[in-house]
């Protein structure tokens, strides 16, 4: 059975209809000599492009003239005035009141932290169910709707296909591999006589 | 003569033989691309800007490609994307469009039931999500085995066939409305 009857016959069973509507397919209409032409158009464009980019002349950036040399200088002077003026004690008088604004920002903060509040109460109380709403359509499908259809088309999937599919959720169950030594004395001394028979049956050189 | 990827991808790495390794990559993939971005718009117009974009993106970033995928897979994901990037940024225009080319089919051709089947068809991949509908189009459209969509999509297969199921079932329920 070649590629394309095993894809035919997929969607055969999947849904007849749209397999008798790619059967009738009509052709696409393409304008004569497309593809002849498709190398010179795009070279083109592609010369327009890196052409225009040249002819981008780089923007002067004027500066005063001697920033460069005092830049360093007037830098040190404002942190020594900064450092003067700390070391002086000069204090900074903050307003007696509060400014109108601020009151009215301080109504609006306590009224948002209050809606904020009974949200929060209420995204506890009733826990965000998991939905199948996403963007990209393959991530719409939750793992448990691709275990789903796995499960019921087993016969499509061979081994490396499921373990690809099923690993990464693997990796994100932690299992304690913690073993007390007793129970692992009372393991081995449970199935000594299998354990002796599986060393000598591997024992081959 | 088709060259092998290998002997296109040799001719890039000189600079003297970029341009004539990009002619001859068009001339190996450019039939494939275009059928393949066509499926996502609904006129030649629309699949010539894709597949121009998609040339430059090419043009621009081969320098880049280091051979961990397929040329041709490389080249698919780009046009894949470029494609599904043109529709987002122009989706009411291309809502008009899909019942345009529908009214162009039916004057080219006098099958009216299935040209309103084409144009069902056609709005129902249009609501499917952005990967769904790129899955649908490689399966249904180009034909490529889950593996190879794997590769492009770099989506487990499992995911992928349970992906196409959905889609072609979504589609079906739109068809039969």
């Amino acid at each position: 059975m070649n590629k394309n009857t095993d894809i035919l016959n997929e969607l055969k069973e999947i849904s007849p209809i749209l397999l008798h509507l790619k059967e009738n397919e009509q052709p696409l209409i393409i304008p004569v000599g497309y593809f002849e032409q498709l190398a010179d158009n795009c070279m083109a464009e592609i010369n327009t492009t890196s052409g225009l980019l040249a002819s981008v002349k780089k923007e002067n950036i004027k500066v005063p003239a001697n920033y460069f040399d005092t830049f360093g200088d007037t830098i040190v002077a404002k942190i020594k005035e900064q450092e003067h003026t700390i070391s002086t004690g000069k204090i900074i008088e903050l307003p007696a009141q509060e400014s109108k604004i601020f009151q009215l920002f301080k109504k609006v903060a306590f009224a948002a932290a209050v809606v904020g509040a009974v949200f929060l109460v209420k995204e506890v109380q009733q826990p965000a169910v998991l939905e199948n709403n996403c963007e990209d359509g393959i991530a719409c499908l939750t793992q448990e709707e691709i275990y789903q259809y796995m499960n019921a088309n087993s016969h499509e999937f061979d081994v490396q296909q499921i373990q690809e599919t099923v690993e990464p959720t693997l990796d994100t169950i932690t299992v304690d591999y913690t073993i007390e030594k007793q129970d692992a004395t009372q393991y081995i001394e449970e199935n000594k006589l299998i354990l002796e028979f599986d060393e000598s049956s591997t024992d081959i050189f | 003569m088709k060259l092998t990827d290998e002997e296109i991808l040799l001719q890039f790495k000189e600079p003297a033989s970029k341009e004539k390794a990009f002619r001859n990559l068009l001339n190996t993939y450019q039939e494939r691309l275009y059928y393949h971005v066509r499926r996502y718009v609904h006129n030649h117009e629309d699949a010539n800007d894709i597949l121009q974009n998609t040339c430059i993106k090419v043009w621009n970033a081969i320098d880049n490609f280091r051979g961990e995928s397929g040329l041709y897979t490389w080249l698919y994901r780009i046009a894949g994307n470029e494609a599904i990037t043109f529709l987002n940024k122009n989706k009411k225009r291309n809502e008009v469009d899909i019942e345009q080319t529908t009214a162009n089919y039916r004057s080219a051709a006098d099958t009216i039931d299935g040209d309103e089947m084409t144009l069902k068809l056609e709005r129902a991949i249009a609501t499917l999500p952005d990967k769904q509908k790129q899955v649908f189009i490689m399966r249904y459209y180009d034909e490529l085995p889950y593996e190879k969509i794997a590769e492009i999509s770099e989506t487990s297969v499992g995911a992928l066939k349970a992906s196409y199921h959905h889609a072609v079932k979504k589609i079906e329920e739109i068809l039969i409305a």
